[in-house]
């Protein structure tokens, strides 16, 4: 679900920041939650992907009973780390999984905006073919977008007459598909905490510089 | 004043009433990191406290292990939201580690494998509120929880990461929505290696990362949910 937020005064961000949303109820309850930002700076006009969360206390609120025209708190923007600036030269390898893939989405859509040559390659783990988020922008963006691959590999799932069965990504995968050359590679890993630790401990183990990994866990 | 958001009633609250306003229990234990986990062997692990003199004093994993042992029980509530109670943690005060350290510092930087940093003043590391852990739940600690040993502190800090991990901030402006009666742990410092008392005065929130200048928003309106 993606929310678009108007934010007066916005003091604009970068592709990767996030930002915390609180909530208070009439009797002074609060809570907050923190959600990665979907789109680049486009002024007062926020836009939050939220993936619900079926028991949650925030997401299905977001999701369901927020109407047009509610106001809710924002914080941010958020993180000074892990975020891509569409000036920066280097190649970019974003793996996503699951709906890790909103802060590299901004990214693509970032670089998409800019014009940035900068090479870029987004790996999208997702469970099934159903769960794509983005799934026409992200076709589009790779058929116009000169040096920009979009890789999606599925866990349960795999859609008929794919080559690639079913399995969680491995080494053997990224291998295949990322640039063996590890130097100068900007790389951002984000998803949940099994899939970055899976991921970014077999890109050290290609011998990416885990200096250069940056990760965003989600729980 | 709180910006109310209509039809929002939160979580029956009697199900949560150990915890601080605003915090959700989880059984799991989250993972907060700007970077690929550190993998480092106890033979190879060691601690080194450097003053604002240059002077270094080193502890290997066995020396560690044969200072005397505390095991801290606390319910942790971290600054992104969630509350895990009752753990068990086993290591060494660090005033044991500092007791024979002659310094004018009042701040640290404390500096981990993998090349985290966090500033913390040097008072919230003494009279038994801080560790150097190597167990959890008497376990020897993961490396994702900054195993084989990391920095613990009981005290609220603001230490500024160098990421956008999310559970590494602390902010001031955001205290009311937890309460600001209650203590937030912070769990950024991982494996611990180095603890350097620092002369200058930290910066607490980098521009960038959370921060005391960012504000809430409250005139964010949704505009199309869907």
């Amino acid at each position: 679900m993606t929310l678009v937020l108007g934010v007066p005064g916005w003091p604009g961000h970068l592709a990767g920041q996030h930002v915390d949303v609180r909530l208070t109820a009439a009797d002074g309850y609060s809570t907050q939650r923190s959600y990665s930002l979907a789109a680049p700076d486009h002024g007062a006009r926020v836009e939050l992907t939220v993936q619900v969360v079926t028991d949650g206390e925030v997401s299905p609120f977001l999701a369901r009973d927020l109407a047009v025209g509610d106001p809710v708190e924002l914080r941010g923007p958020v993180g000074g780390w892990f975020v891509w600036r569409p000036g920066q030269p280097q190649r970019v390898l974003l793996l996503a999984g699951g709906s890790g893939v909103v802060p590299l989405m901004a990214m693509v859509r970032a670089r998409h905006e800019s014009g940035s040559a900068a090479p870029m390659h987004l790996v999208y783990s997702v469970r099934t073919p159903t769960d794509v988020f983005y799934a026409e922008e992200l076709r589009q963006r790779a058929d116009q977008d000169d040096g920009l691959r979009v890789t999606v590999v599925h866990t349960r799932e795999a859609p008929a007459g794919a080559e690639r069965a079913a399995h969680r990504l491995d080494a053997a995968d990224l291998a295949a598909l990322v640039w063996p050359e590890a130097d100068d590679v900007l790389t951002f890993v984000c998803g949940p905490t099994a899939f970055v630790d899976a991921v970014s401990d077999a890109l050290v183990s290609l011998g990416y510089d885990a200096g250069a990994i940056r990760t965003e866990r989600y729980g | 004043m709180d910006i109310v958001t209509p039809g929002f009633r939160g979580r029956a609250r009697d199900s949560s009433q150990h915890l601080p306003p605003g915090q959700y229990l989880v059984h799991d234990f989250p993972v907060l990191s700007a970077g690929p986990t550190p993998y480092v062997d106890t033979d190879e692990w060691a601690f080194t406290v450097t003053t604002e003199t240059g002077e270094r004093r080193t502890w290997s994993w066995r020396d560690l292990m044969a200072l005397p042992q505390e095991t801290p029980t606390v319910d942790l509530h971290c600054v992104t939201k969630w509350s895990k109670l009752a753990t068990t943690w086993r290591g060494v005060s660090l005033d044991v580690l500092l007791e024979d350290v002659e310094s004018a510092a009042d701040f640290v930087l404390a500096r981990s494998y993998g090349g985290y940093t966090t500033n913390l003043p040097l008072e919230d590391l003494l009279d038994g509120q801080a560790w150097i852990v190597h167990e959890f739940d008497g376990e020897p600690l993961a490396p994702a929880h900054g195993g084989p040993a990391r920095l613990w502190s009981r005290t609220c800090t603001c230490g500024s990461p160098p990421s956008g991990s999310t559970g590494s901030t602390c902010s001031p402006t955001t205290s009311r929505a937890s309460g600001s009666s209650w203590a937030t742990t912070s769990t950024a410092t991982r494996g611990a290696s180095s603890a350097t008392p620092a002369t200058e005065r930290p910066r607490w929130c980098s521009p960038g990362s959370a921060g005391a200048g960012r504000s809430w928003s409250p005139g964010a309106t949704s505009h199309r949910p869907r």
